[in-house]
């Protein structure tokens, strides 16, 4: 909780010092100033101690009054019938407040030679009602960065911490965690007069955080749903970071793939939970036949085994086996030879139309481009009252076809939008047709290069062979020895890749695992879930909006046809159509102007009501500056104010001109029994008024 | 059906040549034809450019002429768009207004209005028009 106790404010000037000092009590407020008195600045300065100031507009000093800043001025007395004017020279403000177990004083300087108004000075007592103390002070920031989180210095983080409700974490929209910051949540304590009541929350700061107004609503009535929010928000950010991951390993395994020469087969680009039993593989290709891993090894290690035999056999007993290899190796090169003929045919012939394609796709992205201009002119002609838009003949005003080809011909033109419709069309072919064309290429190329080794390995071996037959023949084939070595190469290879590969497959599962779990996490969090307790929390708080409603006198509309809308906790109309849908409208837009500042006050009452009966994290306090705008009756205002006094364990601060009238003083007041009340008007005074005259220093006389 | 047959696109293309490439905003029906054609597509837009651009206007070969650019200016002067000045199609008023309107819009004609704006009021002027289809025709 958070009650403020005391507020002082000191202005020194070149004339002498001008303030205001003032106490508050638990319960009802009324700070009673005319119009122009400087009753804002009182609210200014409460606000500004509380580092709260956005809500006035602006950061720091900016936010205040001029009579903190630069000019005080004095009402004439006398004989002397001018304005007093004095210039500013430091100014500070004092806020003692209390938690209801512990009280502190900040002090804030506005003016200040040496001190920027972004430092505050926390003393850990009751500076301002018992004085006669010495208390122990710190430093503390607001505003700069870490000002909401510094551990030791940010002074909303130390404020947080004493009025003794933590704060959430939410998602900012750059996907960060941030605090849900404290000057938002006063925007539902404090309501300041120029610009606070043309809407709900009206001054809410930006601090880049989404939906702000319902995450408070939630925040105060402490709903189950905040979390829930939070928990939605945090798994789009996890799913986010799982699809990059996913791509950076689908890259990396891209690339392995293509080092050992063939292709991914079951890999899906995006997340998904991959079934244990359809692992993706990878399909390698050599020569005209395709491989997986294990196979390709296989058959190499067979390979080499059978090498490793015919080692050290010289070539004279081998011969005749020799003679056949190179028979044998011939026809298969002559056989690869064709097959890569027409393969590369093949691609050459698929690139042709690719290209073709790539021409009519543009074409029809020109077509479409002077279609939609033509479309543009068509809506200017219309605009600029030209017949021919409209179809009419300019000189017979009969219909004209929209066509400048000869009417012989009997054409029937397409409309615009459907000549463009039709063209949108064929460019999603096209371009359907050739995303599809490229992967067939693609996979012609990989057979293609795949090949192409085949037909220059069986060439070098060719060589080889040659080589041996013209060779001393009691040595041992040289191509035998050769061809171990480029196997064993090969082997190694391939089983370095395949570990590779294993390995991050391996991730890849656990990247699905880490998937599922988070899919499984978002059903649980999914829907227009809303708990039990959240649900009685909401109905609660629509029971005494509308109840106070009724009690200040509103009329735009029956209250039993208003709702707290379940989206946005703002308050709606509910209508029934014709058709039998029913319909919610924002209560601003049916509302005299009148009845929507009843609706603010019935609103901010509400959820401090609510909050107090269902533990929610409200501070209990409200401070409304002029609450009767718009020529809401003092009648209403008599009722408002009434209601006010009920909530004896709140601070409740109103600060109010009345109108300036006496009667209307009483009239709202007369029945209150329990308020604290602080007239300044009764006697006519201004809030900030001279305290301290400066006395000018005695003028030394030298006698001679 | 082409766009190129649209009353109100053609009316349109007239206008912007009008506007950007005809000085006193009047024009020619054969400079008309010469840059309607011109404007008819990305590649044709091209050759011209270069033409234009490296001065080899021996190397033009033909330009396209069409019926429906003649039926689109009588649909323009009926409209009060365009008006016959001494042989020669000129903006009304009314025609300078809706010229103003198109090129308020910045991505209606983009292409089209880079290419005329690249060649500007004074290099295709009638006697540069007069001369190209004497080299033609001989």
């Amino acid at each position: 909780m958070l009650h403020i106790n005391a507020i002082k404010i000191v202005i020194h000037t070149n004339t002498g010092t001008f303030g205001r000092s003032l106490t508050l009590k638990t319960g009802l407020n009324i700070i009673r100033a005319n119009n122009t008195s400087g009753k804002s600045s009182l609210f200014g300065a409460m606000v500004y101690g509380l580092g709260f100031e956005e809500l006035l507009g602006s950061r720091n000093d900016r936010a205040l009054q001029s009579v903190f800043k630069s000019i005080v001025k004095e009402a004439p007395t006398g004989l002397n019938q001018e304005v007093q004017q004095s210039t500013v020279l430091q100014s500070e403000i004092y806020l003692e407040i209390s938690n209801g177990k512990d009280s502190i004083t900040t002090k804030r300087y506005v003016v200040n030679d040496k001190i920027k108004p972004q430092a505050v000075e926390v003393y850990f007592g009751k500076l301002l009602t018992e004085p006669d103390h010495v208390y122990a002070f710190n430093y503390m920031y607001l505003h700069d960065k870490g000002g909401a989180s510094n551990e030791e210095i940010g002074f909303h983080r130390y404020l947080e911490e004493f009025i003794g409700h933590p704060l959430p974490e939410i998602i900012n929209q750059e996907g960060k965690r941030v605090k849900l910051y404290l000057p938002l949540i006063a925007a539902a304590h404090f309501i300041e007069q120029k610009a606070g009541w043309s809407d709900f929350y009206a001054n809410i700061p930006y601090y880049g955080i989404r939906d702000t107004s319902s995450k408070v609503f939630e925040y105060i009535l402490n709903l189950d749903v905040f979390d829930l929010a939070a928990r939605r928000q945090e798994l789009q950010v996890i799913f986010r970071d799982l699809e990059e991951r996913w791509k950076a390993l689908s890259d990396h395994l891209q690339t392995l793939i293509t080092r050992v020469g063939g292709e991914l087969v079951g890999f899906p680009l995006v997340p998904v939970i991959l079934s244990r039993d359809q692992r993706p593989f990878v399909r390698l290709r050599r020569a005209d036949k395709v491989y997986t891993f294990s196979d390709l090894i296989q058959s190499l290690s067979d390979e080499l085994q059978q090498i490793q035999t015919q080692l050290d056999v010289p070539i004279n007993q081998n011969l005749e086996r020799m003679q056949r290899a190179v028979q044998l190796l011939k026809e298969e090169t002559e056989r690869y030879d064709v097959l890569y003929e027409n393969l590369s045919s093949d691609i050459t012939q698929e690139k042709e139309r690719h290209r073709q394609y790539s021409i009519q796709l543009d074409n029809v992205m020109e077509d479409i481009g002077k279609n939609k201009d033509a479309q543009k002119l068509e809506s200017l002609g219309l605009t600029s009252n030209l017949q021919v838009a409209q179809g009419i003949c300019p000189t017979c005003s009969q219909t004209i076809p929209d066509t400048l080809l000869p009417e012989k011909l009997h054409i029937h033109p397409m409309r615009l939008d459907e000549n463009l419709a039709y063209l949108e069309a064929q460019k999603k072919m096209i371009e359907a047709f050739m995303a599809n064309l490229k992967e067939i290429i693609l996979e012609k190329e990989t057979r293609l290069s795949a090949l192409e080794e085949a037909i220059q390995r069986n060439r070098r071996r060719i060589r080889s062979y040659k080589k041996d037959l013209l060779s001393d023949d009691r040595l041992p084939s040289e191509e035998v020895i050769e061809r171990k070595v480029i196997v064993e190469r090969e082997l190694t290879f391939l089983r370095k890749a395949q570990e590779e590969m294993d390995q991050r497959l391996g991730s890849l599962y656990s990247l699905s695992d880490e998937f599922q779990v988070a899919k499984a996490r978002e059903v649980n969090v999914s829907g227009n879930y809303m708990s039990l307790a959240d649900a009685s929390k909401i109905t609660a708080f629509e029971d005494i909006f509308k109840s106070l409603l009724q009690s200040f006198g509103f009329t735009s509309k029956p209250v039993s046809t208003i709702r707290i809308s379940t989206e946005k906790y703002t308050p709606v109309y509910e209508i029934t159509q014709e058709n039998g849908v029913r319909r919610q409208v924002d209560i601003r837009f049916e509302s005299s102007a009148s009845d929507f500042i009843r609706a603010q006050w019935a609103y901010y009452t509400s959820l401090l009501a609510t909050s107090n009966a269902k533990s929610g994290n409200h501070f209990g306090l409200l401070a409304f500056d002029e609450p009767q705008q718009q020529s809401a009756s003092t009648q209403s205002l008599k009722a408002f104010l009434e209601n006010l006094e009920t909530y004896r364990d709140s601070q409740t601060i109103v600060f109010a001109s009345f109108q300036n009238s006496q009667e209307d003083f009483i009239e709202a007041t007369k029945d209150l029994s329990n308020v604290y009340l602080v007239d300044y008007a009764a006697t006519n005074e201004l809030v900030i008024k001279r305290v301290d005259p400066l006395v000018p220093p005695p003028v030394e006389i030298v006698s001679l | 059906m082409s766009v190129d047959y649209r009353p109100m696109y053609k009316i349109g293309l007239v206008t912007l040549i009008l506007d950007m490439v005809s000085s006193g905003g009047k024009s020619s029906l054969n400079k008309l034809h010469f840059f309607v054609w011109s404007l008819k597509s990305a590649k044709n837009r091209e050759y011209i450019k270069q033409i234009i651009d490296s001065n080899r206007t021996e190397d033009i070969v033909s330009w396209g002429v069409e019926p429906a650019l003649n039926k689109a200016l009588l649909l323009g002067v009926a409209e009060g768009l365009f008006q016959l000045q001494n042989g020669k199609y000129a903006l009304t008023q009314r025609g300078k207004q809706f010229a103003g309107t198109i090129q308020q819009d910045k991505t209606l004609f983009a292409p089209e209005k880079q290419f005329l704006a690249a060649i500007g009021k004074r290099t295709v002027t009638e006697k540069f028009m007069s001369d190209l289809t004497q080299k033609i025709s001989s």
